[in-house]
């Protein structure tokens, strides 16, 4: 049985539960107090994972920590179809782990601008909207052009990788760090791709795209 | 953001998408003038574009959902019809008609060149007319430049590019490529080499005080397997021209 290591309110730890939705594998949550009670950096949550980050995953034995990481490993194991992660398809598994770098990019600007805003981190503000704004720009020519030569998603194939599930929380929450989306209507279409996948689970500041009344 | 109340431009037809930009179920949402505006086809097939508030209590539209024809608040639920922007149900007062003041501002709509247009001061038959553009061209990759419209301007009457059909090869002195603009907001490009022209138009959407998107359309091409490299290369010159511009402007 899967246990994941979860804050209702991080997009990392979101962008786990929602792979776990979309491939409907079963799991228990162990919600941790992030904030305020800091819960991550207690004792016996530095002995799961030494660099006090969230989420942490075990699978029976098994304990793995970083987000993107994770995704690789429960789309390895658990995506029967292997569409998530085509492990057979070098190009491709190169052009995910080029993304899965950028979603690190996405989290150390959007997210870090929104931990400012929400979370009353002390970080520099001005600095981490600028650099999300850089890397939302490279991403909505990216798309542009994905929905014209490929199928609008982040790599080159006709189905969603796990590039998509790890660039969009955070892309989709940036207004809670003040950065705006305006200027990008093709990341606003791909945001919207995404939540109409079938399966798709939402967390609070991420609304769904209602298919029907 | 204020300061761009100047009402003749208020009668001024400008583009503020593409229309492969309106995917179904999805809402756009952009600024024209610093008014912020959604752009959306329901199942009527037509193309809305309204004031992006609620007139309820003044929530975002672009953050509720398309529903066949209507639109539908995500606040509380209210729903408008597509054309008339007419409130049609209010969840929490079940078989009462809406009062017919409950209604989105709408703006008029004009389709050429592939491109959405749309002018805030509303239906205006003596005002200045939309311009003619012919179905066979294909829109480029557009960006916002933070930067006022103006000095977006300056910087696209000096655009230059190469001729789609000379792109395999390298740029050769027999080049030429000459940009002309029509007016502040519009301008026409054309490059040659020999017998060889390509045209490109843009026009600009003044977004607010401090940005406008640029809209590009390749006239009279349809040519799909040079289609892409043309399009990635106005998207690299355009990127170029956008970075100088914010340059100069000493923006982001």
């Amino acid at each position: 049985m899967i246990t994941l290591y979860d804050y209702e309110l991080s997009g990392n730890c979101y962008k786990v539960r929602l792979l776990l939705a979309l491939l409907a594998v079963p799991h228990s949550l162990h919600p941790i107090d992030f904030y305020p009670g800091r819960e991550h950096h207690s004792d016996w949550f530095l002995a799961l994972n030494p660099r006090g980050q969230l989420p942490v995953l075990k699978d029976d034995g098994y304990m793995l920590h970083d987000a993107q990481a994770i995704l690789v490993y429960l789309a390895s194991r658990y995506d029967t179809a292997g569409r998530w992660y085509p492990i057979a398809e070098p190009a491709l598994l190169g052009s995910i782990t080029s993304w899965l770098l950028f979603a690190e990019a996405i989290t150390s600007t959007a997210s870090a601008a929104r931990l400012h805003d929400g979370f009353f981190y002390d970080i520099d503000i001005a600095r981490c909207r600028d650099g999300a704004h850089r890397l939302f720009r490279i991403l909505d020519q990216h798309l542009w052009f994905s929905e014209r030569t490929a199928s609008g998603w982040l790599c080159a194939s006709a189905h969603p990788t796990i590039a998509d599930i790890a660039v969009f929380p955070y892309v989709q929450l940036s207004e809670e760090g003040g950065i705006a989306r305006r200027d990008y209507p093709a990341v606003r279409r791909w945001l919207d791709r995404v939540k109409m996948l079938p399966g798709f689970v939402t967390m609070p500041g991420i609304l769904h795209v209602p298919s029907r009344a | 953001m204020g300061g761009m109340e100047d009402p003749d431009l208020a009668h001024r037809w400008f583009p503020i998408c593409n229309r492969d930009d309106l995917q179904a179920m999805h809402i756009v949402e952009t600024e024209l003038l610093g008014r912020e505006i959604v752009v959306w086809r329901g199942s009527g097939g037509g193309v809305n574009v309204w004031a992006n508030r609620c007139p309820h209590r003044g929530m975002r539209l672009s953050v509720g959902a398309i529903l066949g024809g209507e639109l539908r608040c995500a606040y509380h639920g209210y729903r408008y019809a597509e054309g008339s922007g007419m409130c049609t149900s209010v969840p929490a007062q079940p078989g009462r008609t809406p009062p017919r003041s409950l209604c989105v501002s709408i703006y008029p709509v004009f389709e050429a060149g592939n491109l959405i247009w749309t002018r805030l001061a509303g239906e205006d038959p003596s005002g200045p007319a939309p311009p003619l553009l012919a179905h066979d061209c294909t829109p480029l990759y557009g960006l916002a430049v933070r930067s006022p419209a103006i000095d977006v301007g300056a910087f696209l009457a000096r655009y230059r590019f190469r001729p789609s059909a000379a792109l395999a090869a390298a740029e050769t002195a027999d080049e030429l490529c000459t940009t002309s603009q029509i007016d502040a907001y519009s301008f026409q490009s054309v490059a040659q080499k020999g017998s060889i022209t390509s045209e490109v138009r843009f026009f600009l959407q003044p977004v607010d005080a401090q940005c406008a998107f640029v809209h590009g359309i390749l006239c009279g091409e349809s040519a799909a397997q040079s289609l892409i490299p043309a399009l990635r290369h106005h998207a690299e010159r355009l990127a170029r021209l956008r970075d100088a511009c914010e340059r100069n402007g000493r923006n982001l």
